[in-house]
C-alpha cells in the first residue's frame, strides 16, 4: 500500500471519531447552559400575546395572559408573523379569527377575551 | 486517578457519554411533561389514599400487570406535593444519564478504534427512531426508559467479575422491573442471555433466582390472577402501508391471530435493525409510492443498512465461534444484540410500537459497536473500505442524533399546546369536580405553559427539516 493511502486512511479514521465528538460538545455547551446557534436552537419566545394568537402558540397566549398581559387590546404584530393585506395592529382574537385557529379563539374567549365587532361576526356560529 | 490513566479510552466514552446526556437533559428540562398518558395517573395519585393502596389496586387489571408503575408514580407525587414537575422531570434526567453511562460502562473500549466505534454506537441510543419517545416523553415516569437503564445495568454486572451480592441483586431488579411493564421481563432475559455467552458476572446461582423470578411472574399472573396478554382490540399499529384500528384489526384477525402476531414480531425486529418498518407500517414505501421521499428518511435507512450488514457479516462467524466455544468480547455483543432483538420483537407480538423495541435496540447499538471496532482495527491496518465505511457510519448515526436535539424542540412545542388548549372540565369532570385534582391541574397547566418553548417559526424548521426528522 502506499504511503498516500496510508495517510489518508489516518485522516479517515480520525475523521470517524470527528462528528461524535462534535455533538458531544454541542451537547455539553447546551447542558451548561450556553446553547450554541441560538438562531436555529431554543430561541426565547418574545412575541406579545396577538403575535403568539398569530402563529397559533397557545402556550404562549396562556403563558402571557397568566402573567397579566391583556387579551383584548390590539397590539403590534411585526411583518414576517403578519400575512400581507392584515393590519399591523391586532387583537389577539383577530389575529387568532384572522388565521382560523380555532382551538385558540375558545382559549381566548376563556379568558376573557372581548370579540370586536368585525371578530364578533367571525366568531359567531 | 490511577484508573483514569489505566482505562483512558473507557472514561473518554463515559464522558462522551455524559456530555450526550447532559445535553438531552437539558431539552427535556425545557420540555413540559406529557399530557396525554402523563396527566391521568398523576390525577389517579392525587385521588389515592396511600401508596399501599395504588399498589393493591393495581394488582387486578385487565391485560397489563403493571402494579409498580402507578405505585412509582404515586410514590413521587406524595414525595413533592408542591411541584411533582419538577420531580418528574428530575427523574426523567436521571435515567437518561443512567442510560448513557451505564451503556458507556457495559462497552468499556481499550483502544482507539474501540473508542471510535463506542463513539459511533453512542449516537444510536441518541438518535434510534424507537429511543425517541424515550427522550421526549415523560407519562409521567418513562418506564421503557427505566427498563432499558435497569437491563443495562444487568448486562454492566454480567460483563464484570462474578460477586455473590450480583446473584442477590439480579434477581431483585428483574422483579421490579417485571412488575413496572412487561419490557421489564426482558432484563431477565439479558441476565440469561449474557451468562450463555459466557459473560458469568452474574453464576448459575444467580440465573437460576432470575428463572425462579420469572416463574414466578408467569405462576401468579397467568395462574393466580388470569391476567392474559393484552386483546386485539387494545391498540392500533401498522399494517403493510395503513395502520389498523382495534375494530378493523379483530374483525381481520379475531379468528385466527396468528398471521397477525407473526407479522407483528418480523416487522418489529425488521424495524430495528433496518429503520423500515415503524411501528409496523412501511412508512418509507409508501413515501417512495407518492413520491415524497425526503433527504432524511434516506439518511435513517442508509444508517441503519450500513450497519446492520456490517453486523450480519459478522454474525456467521461469530455462531461458530460460539459453537467451537471460542468466543471473545465481540462475538459476544454481537450475538447478545441479535438474541436480545428476538426476543424483544417476541414479546412485542401485539402490536408494534417503536419505543416497545427500545431494550432491544439498546443491545444492538452494543452489537454496532463490535462490528465498528473491528472495522476500526481493519482500517487502522490500511484497510482504506473500512475507513470509509467507518466514515459513513459515523456521519450517518451524528445526523440521526443532532436530529434528536432539534425534534425535542418541535415536539416540546407540541406538548406545551396540548396543555393549553386541554380543558379538563370537558375531558375529566369528575377530576374538575373534585378540588385537590382540580388545583394539581391548573398548577401542572401553568408550569407546563411557561416553559418559554419556541415557536417553530423561530427555529428555522423549514431548513432543518430537509435533513432532520422534525415533523
Amino acid at each position: 500500500m502506499s504511503a498516500g493511502t496510508s495517510k489518508l486512511t489516518d485522516v479517515l479514521l480520525r475523521a470517524a471519531a470527528a462528528p461524535p465528538l462534535a455533538l458531544a460538545a454541542f451537547a455539553l455547551l447546551l447542558g451548561l447552559g450556553v446553547p450554541p446557534l441560538p438562531e436555529w436552537f431554543w430561541p426565547t419566545p418574545n412575541t406579545n400575546v396577538a403575535e403568539a394568537a398569530a402563529l397559533g402558540d397557545a402556550a404562549r397566549v396562556l403563558a402571557l395572559a397568566s402573567d397579566g398581559m391583556p387579551v383584548d387590546t390590539a397590539l403590534p404584530v411585526r411583518e414576517g408573523i403578519r400575512s400581507s393585506g392584515e393590519p399591523a395592529m391586532m387583537t389577539p382574537l383577530e389575529a387568532a379569527t384572522s388565521r382560523g385557529h380555532d382551538e385558540l379563539v375558545q382559549l381566548l374567549l376563556e379568558l376573557g377575551a372581548g370579540p370586536s365587532a368585525e371578530a364578533a361576526i367571525t366568531v359567531a356560529p | 486517578m490511577k484508573s483514569l490513566r489505566a482505562r483512558p479510552w473507557a472514561w473518554g466514552a463515559a464522558a462522551l457519554a455524559a456530555a450526550l446526556a447532559l445535553g438531552l437533559s437539558w431539552c427535556i428540562a425545557q420540555s413540559p411533561l406529557t399530557l396525554y398518558d402523563g396527566l391521568g395517573p398523576i390525577l389517579d395519585s392525587r385521588r389515592s389514599p396511600s401508596v399501599e393502596s395504588t399498589f393493591y389496586g393495581a394488582l387486578h387489571s385487565d391485560g397489563y400487570w403493571r402494579p409498580l408503575r402507578l405505585t412509582q408514580i404515586k410514590a413521587v407525587v406524595d414525595a413533592a406535593p408542591g411541584d411533582p414537575v419538577a420531580a418528574f422531570k428530575a427523574i426523567h434526567v436521571g435515567l437518561v444519564f443512567a442510560t448513557f453511562v451505564l451503556f458507556a460502562v457495559w462497552l468499556r473500549p481499550a483502544s482507539r478504534a474501540e473508542f471510535t466505534a463506542a463513539a459511533i454506537a453512542l449516537m444510536i441510543p441518541a438518535g434510534h427512531h424507537a429511543f425517541f419517545v424515550l427522550l421526549s416523553e415523560a407519562y409521567p415516569i418513562n418506564h421503557f426508559l427505566e427498563i432499558v437503564a435497569l437491563t443495562l445495568a444487568a448486562a454492566v454486572l454480567a460483563r464484570g467479575a462474578p460477586r455473590w451480592w450480583k446473584d442477590a441483586l439480579a434477581p431483585l431488579v428483574v422483579a421490579i422491573g417485571a412488575l413496572t411493564i412487561e419490557s421489564g421481563l426482558l432484563i431477565g432475559v439479558a441476565v440469561i442471555a449474557c451468562w450463555m455467552v459466557g459473560w458469568r458476572g452474574v453464576s448459575w446461582r444467580g440465573v437460576a433466582g432470575v428463572l425462579a423470578v420469572l416463574a414466578g411472574y408467569v405462576w401468579i399472573r397467568l395462574i393466580v390472577l388470569e391476567i392474559p396478554a393484552p386483546g386485539l382490540d387494545e391498540r392500533a399499529t401498522g399494517w403493510w402501508l395503513a395502520r389498523l384500528e382495534p375494530d378493523e384489526i379483530v374483525r381481520r384477525f379475531g379468528d385466527n391471530p396468528l398471521p397477525f402476531y407473526a407479522y407483528n414480531v418480523v416487522t418489529g425486529f425488521a424495524g430495528a435493525l433496518f429503520s423500515e418498518p415503524r411501528s409496523g407500517a412501511f412508512w418509507f414505501v409508501g413515501r417512495v409510492v407518492r413520491d415524497d421521499v425526503r433527504p432524511w428518511m434516506l439518511i435513517q435507512i442508509a444508517s441503519s443498512i450500513l450497519v446492520t450488514a456490517a453486523m450480519l457479516a459478522a454474525l456467521v462467524p461469530a455462531v461458530t465461534r460460539w459453537r467451537r466455544r471460542t468466543l471473545d468480547d465481540r462475538d459476544r455483543f454481537l450475538l447478545l444484540a441479535f438474541g436480545m432483538l428476538a426476543a424483544n420483537a417476541a414479546l412485542g407480538f401485539g402490536y408494534v410500537k417503536d419505543e416497545v423495541l427500545s431494550v432491544g435496540v439498546a443491545f444492538y447499538a452494543g452489537g454496532a459497536f463490535a462490528v465498528l471496532a473491528r472495522v476500526g482495527e481493519r482500517a487502522a491496518n490500511r484497510a482504506a473500505g473500512a475507513a470509509v465505511l467507518l466514515v459513513c457510519a459515523s456521519v450517518l448515526w451524528t445526523t440521526r442524533a443532532a436530529d434528536t436535539f432539534f425534534s425535542l424542540q418541535r415536539s416540546a412545542y407540541n406538548v406545551a399546546n396540548d396543555w393549553a388548549a386541554y380543558s379538563l372540565a370537558r375531558e375529566l369532570p369528575r377530576d374538575w369536580g373534585y378540588e385537590p385534582t382540580r388545583r394539581l391541574f391548573l398548577e401542572l397547566q401553568h408550569r407546563n405553559v411557561s416553559r418559554g418553548v419556541p415557536h417553530p417559526e423561530f427555529t428555522k424548521q423549514p431548513y432543518v427539516g430537509r435533513y432532520l426528522e422534525v415533523d
